[in-house]
């Protein structure tokens, strides 16, 4: 692979210079005595070579620094002392001016090893695409949607660390996941390049429609089949009737491609006299109609499957039979389904209920088990969609070709005797960079190979981009340079940044760039930057950093109870709850807003369900069809930042129950980015014998009371105490749930107190604490969050030099995220390998 | 392999139309006998060593589960009621486990004794037992081995089979997709191109190769382990693309009843095992492993609470008794199915004498989180069965749990010093 080091020379040499620099800061003499002083007056009693509380010794510590061990020491003392959690509350306590002292010393120290210690890492290892980014890349290379063919659905879920899904260390590669490629690559190139050619057909469906078998009956003797009825949105428990898929269509479409579909449908008895609490949804808001594809080869057509995004979605008039239109694309073999995303949770529940509580309004014969689906529905009010007929028509013709033809082999199409060329084009495309000739021998090694098999000339070309797709080339981010230089070339830079911020592939402006070499440029990078942040597709980055720094990801690993929690299902909150995250950070990252607004604002963003479950007054005049607005929060104490979003308590608490412990833990983690050590071998296990306490509150004081326990908990369990007003869903309460028999509902204490005697009332004080005296700690975690995100490492103590560096500048610019984000990619660590 | 296939297929269709009724051991037990799918003759499975392990997410109620009585005269507790009949057939320990931390975290190391996130620094990272021996012995079968289980559950639920890399084997979820992968084989043109595809995958895999050794003269120092990854991961596939070649010209055993639908994991829980039991029977797999995890709701058993909000007890006796019942059931249809195995012929001895089967969790106290004292009991597999044995739990006697499994491995015929972090073999 040719490269052009010699163009980054001058500018490496520029690094050592400053680096020099920065190596004349010397101490001042009387530093290292006074850190000697401070430790052994005030830490060593625990922390010396013989009992190492906590696994730390500080014995052999002093300055000036000497390795990166002793580095992570001396950030650990200021941290520690700065926010008073050491020495602990019933040892001897410094005076104020002897802490100052002391960390400016510590400080001086850091600062002037800067440059000093060698770091023992601090390089990205080559990477593989993780499995989002694998899939976005093959949608951008073959210029269409690609999750209609579920390619990663049967990949091992990606390892993660501290929730993020670009380390290179942990993105593993197997034999097993290696084999996922190839019948990935096998599956989209066949099915979108190895297509037959089809005029387009049509269908049409008028009755026979035949849906789930409990439905059959009713359905036969109330209409013959003549309609397909839709009683309940998908996401239920109890199914009936969720999907609605056409019986005489089940073998699918002949070939992938867009397809028209029209149904005649009609949103019947909204007005319904039924209690709407039967139902538990919203019958302010019109009935939607959404198609998915459904395919019966890979389990029961009126089932949920692995596949199915939502294609197409319309509203349904109530008036009268309507016809609805949805273009859609459908892969072969694929049949389309439709769903009612706001429709009555639990069908089967709700007819049961219909049954016993108006069976008097029903003429004629009822039988011993009550009214029938089929009686209700010939002359009851049970709301539902109906269609009554549908036609299919496609694959429509598209101009000039498919566009994944014109992606891969350009605006000509397929040409069998320019066909080299254009696998070496598609090549440069999916190898991120120019091809060397050996690239180029591979290919039309390959492409011989298969031709020579018989294999007709687009045949060979089409296994040959299966080849590609397969190659360490395409799947890595390889990031190689010469050994001794550090700063990526201009290729595996534009995609490094490319990947940061938009999970695809360099654009055409970006790779220009990279293939000029100005982008090696601080001020093209720079300018590289700007543009996409200042793309529509940012909003790609808001949605998968967040899936990794808040963890956002396993919003709804932990299912909560359903009994208890009907509207988080019948609702889709878990939608909602991401989606304000996600906007309130592109607020953020568009408007240059600042970063404390995080920790706490007086503003979110809501849609008509968030603000019902936040109970703002918005609930009453925004409609569902309106999507997220931004409201004003201001002087609500019990929202603003995201610790008062429903997504982040959610995500923080288990489903069933909260802790301040876990909630705790997770602020410290995510918020702080400090990771507490687990729980040391020699604390007896909490038994779980709490028969007495009544409050998770009550039931830490009895554990707490332990002082080995007690040491992390009092730095951990603040952080969550002032969350305990928020129930596992992230609804506010001033109660915990009643307990069984006569004793009433134990109250929720929401006040906490830190090591270091900051104590708040309620969580809107916590979050003043929090943006007091830790705000540039947040700031650095979300730097470093960012830089480990975007570079795939974690990030290392020598970095920390650089880090501050970027603090400062997004400190001077009123802490704005779209700087942090800038500075942070404009960054010497984000330029290294 | 000895016999033709023209053999075999006989023998698989004669076995698939004495099946014709599910869940009937004792028939199944029987046609097995008259016309055994597992050949008499040596190479067709008969007599072959076979493993089998059942892991639960949240473990059993130590105190109604083990024995006060070291030996043979354990007193049978609530939870080995179930388990009477198959007293001579099992040993149960206690004071077994991976000294590992972590709750729910941690019940992932129960087959391997390493957590994941500390097998980048081991050469065989948290590889699981049964992995570990199927990439010794899983050539002589379809499937290397079979595992059984659920996506979800609380942290990811158990997690039970990891492979060397540190990938989670991704499970089988349920009876229908079993079925399909035992017993529903491709039509003649699926046939056909599949042989096609096989070669041209072959093909691009030299090439893919070819470009790999290229590039590792090139990167970085940091990056060379990477490289490697990829390069096993290569030499991986290279294995079982030649056992796919292999089995897509040979015929799958017939179908012994109507392919199934999934209900949940409650109800479908004796399909799992049955299914299991034939994998074994028709030597589609040596090695097996079975989780019952997120997704064995309490509700289908007609209790109305979450699983893991259950097993944080805080010793109230209701939600012990209700815990008592969830465990009962799982434990029971375990006993069903070593009475399947006991009562199927493999040559000359049973099934269950071929296959040493581990049942446990790698939770111990599930209301506490501890992930030491696991449950563990080790059943068929000729060993000497029938007590309950103590091992020293903690200090310098400590048995880990590892020197059990690879006591299993040795039985399996896998040559090897240690598996995971043993300290010996457990005998």
């Amino acid at each position: 692979m040719a490269r052009p080091y010699q163009r980054c020379f001058s500018r490496s040499c520029f690094f050592l210079v400053t680096l020099m620099c920065s190596l004349t800061g010397n101490l001042v003499s009387e530093e290292p005595e006074i850190v000697f002083q401070f430790l052994g007056k005030y830490c060593l009693e625990c922390h010396d070579t013989d009992i190492e509380k906590a696994d730390r010794e500080f014995e052999t510590f002093g300055l000036p620094l000497k390795s990166e061990m002793d580095l992570v020491s001396a950030k650990e003392i200021i941290d520690q002392i700065t926010l008073k959690e050491m020495p602990p509350k019933k040892a001897d306590q410094p005076g104020e001016e002897e802490r100052l002292e002391v960390v400016r010393a510590l400080r001086a120290g850091v600062a002037a090893a800067r440059g000093k210690i060698e770091s023992t890492g601090a390089r990205t290892v080559m990477r593989r695409l993780s499995n989002r980014e694998y899939e976005q890349t093959l949608a951008t290379l073959f210029d269409r949607r690609v999750d209609t063919l579920g390619l990663t659905a049967d990949f091992p879920k990606e390892k993660t660390s501290h929730h993020l899904d670009t380390i290179g260390k942990s993105l593993v590669t197997s034999g097993f996941l290696l084999d996922q490629y190839f019948q990935s690559a096998q599956r989209l190139v066949e099915s979108r390049l190895g297509k037959p050619e089809m005029e387009p057909k049509s269908w049409h469906f008028t009755k026979h429609f035949i849906q789930y078998e409990e439905l059959s009956g009713s359905h036969k003797s109330a209409f013959n089949y003549e309609f397909l009825c839709l009683y309940e949105q998908p996401n239920t428990d109890t199914r009936q009737g969720g999907y609605g898929h056409i019986e005489d269509f089940l073998e699918g479409v002949p070939v992938s491609g867009i397809y028209e579909i029209k149904a005649k449908a009609q949103a019947m008895h909204r007005d319904t006299h039924y209690d709407a609490s039967l139902f538990k949804i919203d019958f302010s808001e019109p009935f939607q109609l959404a198609v998915i594809p459904g395919d019966v080869t890979k389990g029961h057509i009126h089932y949920p499957q692995a596949i199915e995004p939502i294609l197409g979605q319309s509203l349904v008039p109530d008036k009268e039979p309507t016809w609805l239109t949805f273009k859609v694309w459908l892969e072969v073999g694929q049949t389309p389904r439709f769903i009612f995303p706001n429709g009555p949770y639990e069908s089967r529940a709700s007819v049961m209920n219909v049954n016993k509580k108006y069976k008097d309004e029903f003429e004629g014969e009822i039988s011993s088990s009550g009214v029938s689906r089929a009686h209700i529905l010939k002359q009851g009010k049970l709301p539902h969609i109906r269609i009554g007929e549908i036609k299919i028509e496609g694959p429509l013709p598209e101009r000039a070709g498919t566009r994944e033809e014109i992606a891969v082999f350009g605006s000509k199409g397929f040409q069998p005797d320019d066909a080299l060329n254009q696998l070496y084009a598609f090549g440069e495309k999916a190898f991120r960079r120019p091809l060397t000739d050996d690239d180029k021998a591979l290919i039309a090694k390959t492409f011989g190979a298969r031709k020579k098999d018989k294999a007709t000339p687009r045949q060979a070309a089409l296994d040959t981009l299966k080849m590609i797709l397969c190659s360490p080339s395409f799947l890595y981010l390889a990031e190689v340079t010469e050994e001794n230089d550090t700063k990526l070339g201009p290729f595996d830079l534009a995609s490094r940044l490319s990947y940061a911020l938009s999970s695809s592939p360099p654009d055409a402006e970006l790779y220009a760039a990279a293939k000029s070499g100005a982008l090696n440029k601080p001020e093209e990078l720079k300018k590289q930057i700007e543009r996409h942040l200042s793309d529509q597709n940012i909003n790609r980055f808001a949605v998968d950093f967040l899936e990794g720094w808040l963890n956002l990801r396993d919003l709804g690993n932990q299912p909560p109870p359903r009994e208890t929690n009907r509207l988080y299902y019948s609702e889709n909150h878990p939608y909602s709850m991401k989606k304000e995250a996600q906007l309130f950070f592109r607020n953020l990252l568009q408007s240059n807003g600042p970063i404390s607004d995080f920790i706490e604002s007086d503003y979110t963003f809501v849609d008509k369900r968030l603000a019902a479950l936040y109970q703002l007054p918005e609930e009453k005049e925004l409609r569902l069809k309106d999507g997220f607005k931004r409201v004003s929060i201001k002087g609500n104490r019990q929202r603003g930042g995201l610790l008062g979003m429903a997504g982040v308590l959610t995500v923080s608490a288990n489903g069933v129950e909260t802790s301040p412990v876990t909630r705790g833990v997770w602020v410290s983690e995510n918020i702080l980015g400090v990771t507490p050590p687990p729980p040391p071998d020699e604390v007896p296990a909490i038994d779980g014998d709490v028969r007495g306490a009544t409050t998770i509150r009550e039931k830490l004081a009895k554990h707490a009371a332990d002082k080995s326990c007690a040491e992390c908990h009092r730095k951990i369990d603040p952080l969550g105490f002032g969350l305990e007003t928020f129930d596992p869903v992230g609804r506010w309460r001033s109660s915990y749930p009643k307990p069984k028999g006569d004793a009433p509902a134990p109250k929720v204490d929401p006040s906490g107190e830190f090591p270091s005697g900051e104590a708040y009332a309620d969580f809107h004080d916590l979050k003043q604490v929090l943006l007091t005296s830790r705000k540039d700690i947040f700031a650095k975690n979300l730097i470093r969050k960012v830089l480990s995100y975007s570079t795939g490492r974690n990030m290392e103590p020598v970095d920390e030099y650089i880090i501050g560096d970027i603090l400062a500048a997004v400190k001077k610019d009123h802490y704005g995220l779209r700087t942090l984000v800038k500075e942070s990619l404009a960054s010497d660590i984000f330029r290294s390998r | 392999m000895a016999i033709t296939i023209n053999r075999r297929r006989f023998v698989l269709r004669t076995l698939g139309a004495s099946l014709a009724l599910p869940g009937m051991p004792s028939l199944l037990a029987k046609a097995a006998e008259g016309n055994a799918a597992i050949q008499t003759t040596k190479g067709a499975g008969a007599g072959a060593k076979r493993f089998v392990a059942v892991g639960n997410l949240l473990g059993f109620q130590q105190l109604s589960f083990f024995p006060e009585t070291t030996g043979r005269n354990y007193e049978t507790t609530t939870l080995l009621k179930p388990l009477e009949a198959n007293r001579k057939d099992m040993t149960i320990y206690r004071g077994l486990d991976h000294g590992v931390k972590g709750g729910h975290f941690a019940v992932h190391s129960f087959l391997s004794g390493v957590l994941n996130s500390e097998a980048q620094n081991r050469p065989d990272g948290n590889v699981s037992i049964d992995q570990y021996m199927a990439d010794e012995v899983g050539v002589e079968t379809r499937f290397p081995s079979l595992t059984v289980g659920s996506e979800g559950g609380i942290h990811g639920g158990c997690q039970i089979a990891w492979t060397k890399s540190g990938v989670r084997v991704p499970p089988v979820t349920g009876p229908a997709e079993l079925f399909s992968k035992l017993f529903v084989g491709d039509s003649e043109a699926r046939r056909v191109r599949r042989v096609e595809e096989n070669k041209i995958q072959a093909s691009i895999l030299d090439t893919v190769l070819e470009d790999a050794n290229r590039l590792s003269k090139q990167v970085n120092s940091e990056d060379k382990d990477k490289l490697d990854e990829y390069f096993s991961s290569i030499r991986d596939l290279e294995k079982r693309l030649q056992l796919r070649e292999r089995w897509t010209n040979h015929p799958k055993p017939g179908a012994p009843f109507d392919k199934p639908s999934n209900t949940n994991t409650v109800e479908d829980l004796p399909l799992l095992y049955e299914l299991i039991a034939l994998a074994l029977q028709t030597d589609s797999t040596r090695i097996a492993t079975l989780e019952i995890g997120g997704c064995f709701l309490p509700q289908n058993l007609g209790i109305k609470k979450a699983y893991h909000g259950l097993s944080h007890h805080g010793n109230d006796p209701e939600t012990i008794a209700h815990l008592i019942t969830l465990e009962t059931y799982q434990i029971g249809e375990f006993g069903k199915f070593l009475t399947r195995l006991s009562k199927t012929q493999d040559g000359e001895q049973s099934l269950l004498d071929s296959t040493s089967v581990i049942f446990g969790s790698g939770m111990g106290n599930g209301s506490s989180h501890k992930n030491s004292d696991l449950p563990i009991i080790l059943a068929g597999g000729d060993y000497r069965h029938g007590e309950f044995r103590k091992a020293e739990g903690s200090g310098s006697g400590k048995v880990p749990l590892c020197n059990l499994f690879l006591d299993i491995a040795h039985k399996m015929g896998v040559e090897t010093e240690s598996f995971g972090t043993s300290t010996g073999t457990f005998s």
